[in-house]
Formats: structure tokens, C-alpha cells, sequence
């Protein structure tokens, strides 16, 4: 038995010249559209976003801003930081040429950010903190030991001869003066006699000084900044993650730890466990 | 995946259940035309014909979950658009309705057009065979029509189209034999 149809070889060839009609484009515009939302994709479309004719100038304009922006700011910065305190006492930078310099060779190696780290933090912190003591001050740092600690011997040294040599080489030249003769290390006693390493010394060990006096207290115009910071950066790891499974959350937070960013990572576990109670949160997340 | 020409219905179609949009458009495109002219030949109403058509494949959209290839997807779809077919009769022309439930046999041969070509002298270009065509084709009985169209649009043989319509193998090409049989009658000398 054929499966075949008995179909007539002159009418089928007569129906195959009918016209073949189609359906109206609009038709198939709806079906189409049915069956991506179904499968929840999106039309293939030509790359959205700015013409290409808008790109250039909008690439061209949002550099401009930016360079003018980062230049603007980096003013601000150099301005804050010559009109800083001093202390009165601070003797004329040349007094300190030509003096052999001492320096730890683990101190040497740190890059040159540090410095500029810490000089942003001072510099942050001298805007805030109160404007008292600053003898006092040095007296309380002497009594604490602080990083980087130095040798006795190459302490000794330094006493006898300051280390900070005023270098051309930019900011190498900085960590070096910073970094090898910290005035935490230098008795009161001899504060003057550390203080006569310049202005910027002081400057720098005033700012350095403020802001772990900020940290110390915690209610800095830094902290705060710190503060909301670390808010905004919590609200966009949590906002990446609402989505997400509980599994990619402590996947996050581990990353966090391991990054080091403990704050961060307590913030979201505990929007964590706001939003999953019932999950069991493996002791790795947790600290 | 990339779908193309060679891919098959039925993997399409599990393309397509499994979330690719993209195998959907090639199905579509393969077989939109042949379903749409199936409701067109069937309905002779365009703005109807454009209704059910979409509603199928709305159908096929909404139910895709339940999709298993038991048979080929053209037997397929065309079940579906024959349901809606039916269902659309049901509702709205009862008297043809009757006349899916005849058998076949009994239906009387549509009164074949005199075709204008029995003067041999003159000429009939193709738009005028097409329009005798069509208009034999639309006297046929409803069941004769659909397994003629159900032949030569979606080429399916006689075992799919007794699937498709949901009647035996031996009603199916009984309904081919005469569909053909009274076309061939009308066309007289130009088959």
C-alpha cells in the first residue's frame, strides 16, 4: 500500500502555478515578537545607542571635561597643601642639604603612592581636626612606636643627622624623607631639632598625625567620606546582586574578604541575611 | 546554536522549546506560507484566514512546553490549524460542520465550471487557469479541499493527512481521490 497521495500530475502542476499569497508582513511582526517574549530574548536589532555621527563629539566632549576636571581638582590639592600649618619653629629646607642620608632598604622599596596616599589623608584629616597642640601632639606620638619601626642604630643616626634630603627626583625623593625618618621615632626632646627638616615635613607630619587622630575619633569629615563610600559601594554590590542566588552572594563575600574589604563584606552579608533568613551562611562568609 | 536551511522541524521546534527565538524564525519562515494559503483556500476570507493563522501559531507559541516530536511538526501544526478550523466552524458556520462529519463518498461532485477553453481557439494564459482552478477548488466539499491543500501546501501523504484531520488512512486518500477526480473534471482538456 502506497503511502503516497493519488494526486493528478496536471492538477498539481496547475495548483502549483497558483499564486503563492503570504501573510501580511505585520502578521508575521506580531508572531515573531509573540514568540521572542516567550522565549524572553529581544529582536536582533542594529547596535543601539548614540548614532555613530554623535559619538566622536560626545567622545571628544566628555575627555575635555574630564581633563579639566582632574586639573581643576589637582589645583585644589597643591593649594590645600602649601597653605598648611607649619610649625614655627621649622627652619629654611636648605638647612638640610648637603646632610648624608640614611635610609632602611624595606623602606626604600615602597612605591611612591604610599606617600601620596598619606599626604591625601593628611591632608584630609588637617581640614578637620581641631586646630590644638600640635606640641602635644608629638608628645603623645613619641610614646607609641609606629610603622615603619627603624633600627636603634640607624635611629641614632638620624638623630645626629636628619635624613630628609630635598630631592629633585619628585616623588621618590618624598617617600624617602617620609619614610626614613618618621617623626614618631624622634624623642620630644629633639622635636626641634626634627622640626628643622622644613616646612613640608612638618606640614606632612601634621596632616599624618591629624588624620590618625581622625581615625582615632571616627567623626572626621573623612570618616564620613569613608563612611559613604563604603555605602555607595556596598549599595552597588548589593544592587549587582539582587538578582543573583543566595550561592553567588557568599561567593561575592568571600571575594570581598579575600580582597581585604572586611566592611564591604559585612554590609552585604548582612543584607544577606535579610533577604535569605532562612539560609545557612558557611563560617567562611561570615569572617 | 545556528540554525539554518538543513536543520530540521522537529529540532527546530525543541530549539524553540528550549528558549531559542531564533530556531522559531527559521520554523516560521518555512512554513508560514503554506499554512496561511491553507486558511486562505479554505476560508476565502482573507481578513478570517489572517485570524486563524495567527491564532495557530499563537497555539503552537502557548503550548510549545507540551511539544514532543511523536510526529513530524508539519502533521503537527497542521492538526492545530485544523482544530481551529474546526473549532471556528463550530462556532460560526454549523452547516459545515455537517459537512466534515459526511462522509466523503456521499458528497456529490461539485457542478464542474464549463471551462472557457472548450473553444480551443482561444487562449488562456495562466491567470485565467489559476482563477478556474480556484474556483473549482472552492466547490469542492470542505474535507476534499483541505486533504488536497493539506497535500499539495504542506506536502504531507495520506498517512499525515489522516493524522493531521484525525480520520482514517482510507477516508484520507478517498478524499484526495475525489478532490483530484472533480478538479481534473473541470479542468478539462488543460489537465
Amino acid at each position: 500500500m502506497s503511502d503516497r497521495a493519488p494526486a493528478d500530475p496536471g492538477v498539481s502542476s496547475l495548483y502549483a502555478a497558483l499564486p503563492r499569497e503570504t501573510p501580511p508582513d505585520h502578521l508575521d511582526a506580531a508572531i515573531l515578537a509573540a514568540a521572542r517574549r516567550a522565549t524572553g530574548s529581544r529582536p536582533r536589532k542594529p547596535a543601539r545607542g548614540l548614532p555613530v555621527a554623535w559619538r566622536l563629539p560626545f567622545a571628544v566632549a566628555a575627555v575635555v571635561v574630564l581633563s579639566v576636571s582632574l586639573v581643576t581638582l589637582m589645583i585644589d590639592e597643591g593649594d590645600q597643601q602649601r597653605a598648611g600649618p607649619h610649625f614655627p619653629d621649622a627652619p629654611e629646607p636648605r638647612a638640610l642639604e648637603a646632610k648624608p642620608q640614611v635610609k632602611s632598604p624595606v623602606v626604600a622599596e615602597r612605591p611612591a603612592r604610599v606617600e601620596q596616599k598619606a599626604s591625601n589623608a593628611a591632608s584630609l584629616g588637617e581640614r578637620t581636626a581641631d586646630a590644638e597642640k600640635p606640641k602635644k601632639r608629638l608628645a603623645d606620638r613619641a610614646d607609641v612606636p609606629r610603622e615603619p619601626t627603624m633600627a636603634p642604630a640607624i635611629a641614632e643616626s638620624q638623630k645626629a643627622e636628619p635624613a630628609v634630603q630635598p630631592s629633585a627626583e619628585g616623588s621618590v625623593g618624598r617617600v624617602e624623607m617620609r619614610e626614613t625618618a618618621p617623626p614618631a621615632a624622634v624623642p620630644m626632646a629633639e622635636a626641634p631639632a626634627a622640626a628643622d627638616r622644613g616646612g613640608d615635613r612638618a606640614a606632612m607630619t601634621e596632616r599624618a598625625e591629624g588624620a590618625a587622630r581622625a581615625r582615632r575619633q571616627g567623626v572626621t569629615a573623612e570618616g564620613q567620606r569613608a563612611a559613604v563610600d563604603q555605602a555607595t559601594r556596598v549599595k552597588r554590590l548589593i544592587g549587582d546582586l539582587s538578582e543573583a542566588a543566595p550561592e553567588k552572594w557568599l561567593e561575592k563575600i568571600r571575594e570581598l574578604r579575600r580582597d581585604g574589604r572586611d566592611g564591604d563584606a559585612d554590609a552585604v552579608l548582612e543584607e544577606f541575611r535579610k533577604r535569605f533568613p532562612a539560609y545557612n551562611v558557611p563560617p567562611q562568609s561570615e569572617k | 546554536m545556528g540554525w539554518n536551511a538543513d536543520s530540521g522541524d522537529e529540532a527546530l521546534m525543541l530549539g524553540f522549546c528550549s528558549g531559542d527565538a531564533a530556531a522559531f524564525e527559521v520554523l516560521y519562515q518555512r512554513h508560514k506560507g503554506g499554512l496561511y494559503r491553507y486558511f486562505v483556500r479554505q476560508c476565502r476570507d482573507g481578513a478570517l484566514a489572517e485570524e486563524l493563522f495567527q491564532d495557530v501559531w499563537m497555539n503552537l507559541i502557548r503550548a510549545r512546553e507540551n511539544y514532543t516530536p511523536s510526529a513530524k511538526f508539519s502533521t503537527y501544526l497542521y492538526r492545530l490549524a485544523h482544530n481551529r478550523l474546526i473549532d471556528h466552524y463550530r462556532r460560526h458556520v454549523r452547516g459545515v460542520v455537517v459537512s466534515y462529519d459526511d462522509d466523503c463518498e456521499g458528497a456529490s461532485v461539485a457542478e464542474p465550471v464549463a471551462p472557457r477553453g472548450a473553444q480551443p481557439e482561444i487562449e488562456y494564459d495562466s491567470r485565467q487557469l489559476a482563477a478556474q482552478l480556484l474556483t473549482l477548488l472552492e466547490a469542492l466539499p470542505e474535507p476534499q479541499r483541505e486533504a488536497f491543500i493539506l497535500q499539495h501546501e504542506a506536502g504531507l501523504s495520506v498517512e499525515e493527512i489522516a493524522a493531521a484531520t484525525g480520520v482514517s488512512r482510507e477516508t484520507a486518500k478517498s478524499r484526495l481521490r475525489y478532490a483530484a477526480a472533480k478538479l481534473r473534471q473541470g479542468m478539462g482538456e488543460w489537465v
